[in-house]
């Protein structure tokens, strides 16, 4: 009862309607490893481009870097889009709106953390040669997935379509997992920023020299930080769950 | 009368109503004591000067003025029609009343929990009706027993009971409406806000609807209906029009013909509709769990039913 019991049951709610459509379940299993496929079959032909440098390593941890943003992303955007309504009844029914976003958040966390996971076994099962630090790439990609999982539901709660919603952010990670390889030699100041930056940069260190930089650390979860308050903004400015 | 701490909803605020504050653990109710303003007449909902405007921060998108200083009361016991054309603003209104959408002026105060069936069901699909009860109850603050016992009840009332363990969006349209009413009936609130809730409804749950409207307005229970239905409209005691952003009683008269047979939407005739009491006349049960309609109604009420023939699409 109370707060707690609050919010046991819409996690388990969110988790419940996240995970029981075995179309979400077979596609969150057998993406990974077809974006990744794919994205190292494209950078292969890309990497042919003069002035273009795309090792096989960087184009299995680009796809990596998709992979896990853009499903993680499209979490975020249909968790939110989808149940913003019934979310809204819940709050007249009761609930108070912050245990209807941090549940919706704790659900979308724990999808992001399964996507990381499968995307992190098709990873390792492809690269070529041992990666010095499995556990600090798995960090690098549970930040990547946190940070596109509050991006997808800062774009939901702003576009409210699920369609616009998910080009938006598929659109996004596919720039930003190819520019996070560094495989264009431009001096672009933007691309410090990207969303992507510092959890690509963890991910390469992880996977090339096993130990990651503090800063780089801070700063990815600084990212996911800022992007956390900036959700919780939205969605309450959004007054859908509020 | 359950009594609870009343809540409101201004203009700025966006408050919901039919939360545990109002309940205790367990779903009783708070006692009467603590709001001697609730004496059982005055109203347990009561709306002035609402004013809403549909807007967007998207430059293109319209701008829409719904309500313009709408106001409402309704007291413990009284069923309420509200009516109004298509897009006028009866839905917007009823969001308002509830707590789910804050008006741009104007206020409402409720004096009691509010159970709330909104238009479309607003549930989770891929939850099965029992743990749709279980989510929406630990809102309403119920014990897991209590939960139980009242899906039991409304189950075997409106039909639904071979159902419980099935997903919302494997359900029918009717019976998906029937636990979406449900929802709004599982806390057994002191206000009803109930806008279309029969749709999709077959004739036997429609009958068993209105049999259990009435057996809860007679428990005190104030109800407000949106309704379409010309020939739901000799049910109830008093109706509003929504017209040009401000509700209006309606004497049901319309253009000034009205007659004792009910009105299709086709235009066809149901000759001895049944039709309700006043809250007043309201004393007792219409029977329990028969189904069956009261016949006739008292001269009082009659008056408010009068229907204009062929007015459609209420």
């Amino acid at each position: 009862m109370g707060t707690v019991g609050r919010q046991r049951a819409a996690v388990a709610a969110g988790l419940r309607s996240t995970l029981r459509e075995p179309t979400t379940v077979v596609l969150l299993l057998l993406l990974p490893p077809v974006v990744i496929w794919t994205f190292d079959v494209s950078m292969q032909t890309f990497g042919a481009t003069p002035g273009v440098e795309v090792g096989a390593a960087e184009a299995e941890r680009g796809g990596a870097l998709f992979s896990t943003a853009f499903l993680a992303g499209l979490l975020g955007v249909f968790q939110v889009v989808g149940a913003a309504e019934a979310d809204g009844r819940l709050v007249v029914c009761g609930y108070r709106p912050a245990e209807v976003v941090s549940a919706r958040l704790v659900a979308i966390g724990l999808a992001s953390l399964l996507v990381a996971g499968i995307t992190l076994g098709t990873f390792l099962a492809l690269v070529p040669g041992d990666v010095p630090a499995p556990g600090l790439a798995m960090g690098a990609l549970v930040l990547a997935a946190a940070t596109y999982a509050l991006l997808g539901v800062i774009v939901g709660s702003l576009v409210g379509r699920e369609l616009e919603g998910s080009l938006a952010l598929v659109f996004l990670a596919d720039f930003d997992s190819f520019t996070s390889l560094d495989a264009i030699p431009t001096e672009s100041p933007l691309l410090d920023y990207t969303p992507l930056t510092y959890a690509g940069r963890l991910l390469e260190d992880a996977t090339t020299t096993g130990s990651i930089a503090a800063g780089d650390l801070l700063a990815a979860v600084g990212y996911v930080a800022l992007l956390l308050v900036a959700a919780m903004a939205v969605v309450e400015l959004r007054g859908e769950i509020a | 009368m359950p009594n609870i701490d009343p809540f409101s909803t201004s203009a700025g605020t966006h408050s919901g109503a039919g939360g545990p504050l109002a309940l205790t653990d367990g779903g009783e109710p708070t006692s009467d004591e603590a709001h001697p303003e609730h004496d059982g007449t005055a109203p347990v909902i009561r709306a002035t000067g609402l004013e809403k405007t549909y807007d967007s921060w998207i430059p293109w998108a319209p701008t829409v003025d719904v309500l313009a200083g709408a106001e409402v009361a309704i007291r413990p016991g009284e069923l309420v029609g509200i009516v109004g054309e298509n897009g006028s603003g009866k839905s917007t209104l009823m969001q308002i009343l509830v707590g789910a959408l804050a008006p741009d002026a104007g206020s409402v105060e409720r004096l009691g929990t509010i159970g709330w069936c909104p238009q479309e069901p607003l549930l989770y699909d891929r939850l099965t009706v029992r743990e749709t009860m279980a989510l929406f109850g630990e809102g309403y603050g119920l014990s897991e027993e209590r939960v139980e016992e009242r899906l039991a009840w409304l189950a075997d009332r409106l039909g639904f009971g071979a159902y419980l363990d099935t997903r919302i969006d494997r359900l029918s349209g009717g019976n998906r409406q029937k636990v979406n009413l449900s929802v709004a009936l599982l806390h057994d609130p002191d206000v009803l806000l109930l806008d279309e809730p029969y749709t999709g409804f077959d004739w036997e749950t429609y009958l068993a609807f209105w049999a259990l409207t009435d057996e809860l307005a007679a428990d005190e229970t104030a109800i407000a209906i949106i309704s379409h239905f010309v020939e739901d409209r000799d049910r109830f005691d008093e109706i509003y029009e929504l017209r040009d952003g401000v509700l209006r009683a309606d004497g049901g008269t319309g253009d000034g013909t009205a007659g004792d047979d009910d009105v299709e939407s086709d235009g066809t005739t149901i000759p001895g509709s049944p039709g309700r009491g006043t809250a007043a006349d309201r004393t007792t049960s219409p029977g329990g769990d028969d189904a069956t309609p009261r016949e006739g109604r008292s001269s009082a009420s009659a008056t408010r039913g009068h229907r204009s023939t062929g007015e459609v699409g209420w």
